[in-house]
């Protein structure tokens, strides 16, 4: 009954307003414009679904997050300079400290 | 007014509940762009009820006649009906105003389902409710913008004095007046008792996706968890989903995975946002974006993944929303994932995606230590073994470099880095243990980074 109806009949409510009608038909619309909107007909056939579309193959829609064919060599050697230049940079800075050190004790 | 009970009288023949229910649209069809007017012409406020009997009686005169009390009832539903078109009508005319028209449209409604409790409607008739309901909600909208953009108009010391007076709420007071004369529809429905054949409880799900979309809109989506308790209390008898009509299935699947959503409860969520998508038609654009709005943060944080060029190339606003971050995250680029949130900050927070894509740092961060963990190769082969394994003791050294990289050169101190990595295991995006004292991480041999290769 109810669940299987013309969608022919929700059609007819829906369609194009006239130009007469249109800013009304408007601001009616105006206030569903970020939610979910009703569908121009009530019922579809499984064919007309987007899974349908899709053959009910879904895999090409979405990939891994993360991919690591890109110049990894670049990375690996930008990683050493960086690893090598944190070094330097901690060592240096461990030397400072130890430079300090004496002087405030002997202050 | 002939027109529109010829149309009554051949709904009630062929019990065609959307023919019916075309009659009570407040909006002008297609063919007719002068209904309205008509309607409201063809009669008048002193005469408009015997006028109604006298028309309803003299169309339906051939068919199946209505009983006595059904017929009652009819006349005070259209009756309210005309009197609200002139409210419309007026509005047009810039003679009255919406919040009028909901008034006077909130009559219809009392009249409709006083129609039910007491004239003997019968089921079939229950799209009436859909329309009624529906417009219900839009005329209150619009009366509440009209309010606030007047109330806008003369504020000023108003507001001063009365300190105490909240405009949020008062911005919205006839949507939330609204709302209880949705949950009256939606009790009408619920508890009838009917055979399930002749039942309007065929009327629920289209009732509850107009509740959802008025919590959703009153900030209070959290209210729908109510409804839905007490729908599964009466699951029971109630017909199965899949037995109603495929539009207020998507509708019903989608904001029951929003919600979801909503409450972090992603796993639940990407399944009733999935099913809403494989069910929505195929060239409903507008609605199948909507549904990947919330699909593609849920998937990034459930099973990692990055939407498709493929699944975005209809929706322009999406690739313009997701691609950017994708992108970064694929590149493990953790300063221009930074950016790229701030500068979609404000869309994101408008649709309620932001605290989740922030989330997305971590599988952007997962990226950049697993690209560490590649580069540092294979160890070498010990005897018996024959397939390299790789380097699996990494130095944090390393993995502080990768990140001061993908902070875009700034210094971040060893701390902080071995707490990122604790993180990281502790979330199961990778696995394996520091080893403090000797400034390494352990990663397991078997999958350092679970479910991606390695």
């Amino acid at each position: 009954m109810a669940s299987t109806t013309e969608p022919k009949v929700a059609e007819t409510e829906q369609s194009t307003p006239s130009e007469q009608q249109k800013p009304e038909q408007k601001h009616l619309a105006l206030g569903e414009d970020d939610e979910f909107e009703d569908f121009p007909v009530d019922d579809w056939p499984a064919d007309q679904t987007e899974a349908a579309q899709r053959n009910g193959e879904t895999k090409h829609l979405w990939e891994e997050s993360w991919d690591d064919d890109d110049t990894s060599d670049d990375f690996s050697n930008q990683l050493k300079w960086v690893v090598g230049s944190l070094l330097v940079s901690t060592l240096l800075l461990t030397a400072l400290s130890l430079d300090f050190r004496p002087r405030r004790r002997f202050r | 007014m002939n027109d529109l009970f010829k149309g009554f009288a051949k709904a009630h023949a062929e019990q065609n509940g959307y023919l019916l229910a075309a009659t009570l649209s407040p909006i002008a069809s297609s063919g007719n762009p002068q209904r309205l007017r008509l309607i409201w012409k063809s009669s008048h406020s002193s005469s408009v009820k015997g006028d109604i009997k006298h028309f309803i009686k003299s169309n339906s005169s051939h068919q199946r006649s209505l009983d006595h009390e059904e017929v009652k009832g009819w006349v005070e539903v259209y009756a309210a009906y005309w009197n609200a078109i002139g409210d419309v009508v007026a509005v047009e005319d810039g003679k009255s105003t919406w919040t009028k028209v909901y008034e006077s449209w909130k009559d219809v409604t009392s009249a409709l389902i006083r129609g039910y409790n007491n004239f003997g409607f019968e089921a079939w008739t229950i799209p009436c409710l859909y329309v009624i309901g529906k417009y219900l909600r839009l005329f209150a909208i619009r009366s509440d913008t009209e309010r606030s953009r007047s109330a806008g108009d003369n504020s000023g010391g108003a507001a001063l004095i009365q300190d105490d007076f909240d405009p949020e709420t008062e911005k919205q007071s006839q949507l939330r007046d609204c709302e209880q004369h949705l949950k009256r529809i939606f009790t009408l429905c619920l508890n009838d008792r009917a055979p399930l054949e002749e039942s309007r409880k065929w009327g629920i799900y289209f009732i509850i996706n107009l509740l959802f979309k008025t919590y959703f809109k009153l900030n209070s989506a959290s209210l729908s968890r109510t409804i839905l308790k007490t729908l599964s209390a009466y699951r029971g008898d109630m017909p199965a989903l899949s037995a109603f009509p495929k539009s207020q299935r998507v509708t019903f699947k989608f904001y029951e995975g929003v919600l979801f959503f909503l409450e972090e409860n992603y796993i639940e969520a990407e399944k009733y946002l999935v099913e809403a998508w494989e069910l929505c038609h195929k060239d409903a654009n507008a609605n199948l974006e909507r549904i990947l709005t919330y699909l593609i943060p849920c998937r990034l944080l459930t099973t990692h993944v990055l939407p498709t060029k493929a699944l975005l190339e209809p929706f322009p606003r999406l690739q313009k929303l997701f691609l950017p971050l994708a992108q970064c995250i694929r590149k493990g680029d953790l300063r221009a994932f930074d950016i790229a949130l701030q500068e979609g900050e404000d869309e994101f927070v408008k649709r309620r995606i932001y605290l989740t894509l922030e989330r997305g740092r971590d599988i952007a961060l997962r990226n950049l230590l697993r690209k560490v963990f590649i580069a540092g190769g294979f160890d070498e082969l010990k005897e018996g073994e024959t397939t390299p394994v790789r380097r699996t003791r990494v130095p944090v050294a390393e993995f502080r470099a990768a990140i001061c990289m993908g902070s875009g050169g700034e210094l971040v101190d060893t701390d902080e880095v071995e707490c990122l990595l604790a993180n990281m295991i502790y979330k199961d995006l990778m696995k394996g243990y520091i080893a403090r004292e000797r400034g390494i991480v352990v990663l397991s041999k078997k999958g350092a980074f679970p479910g991606t290769g390695v």
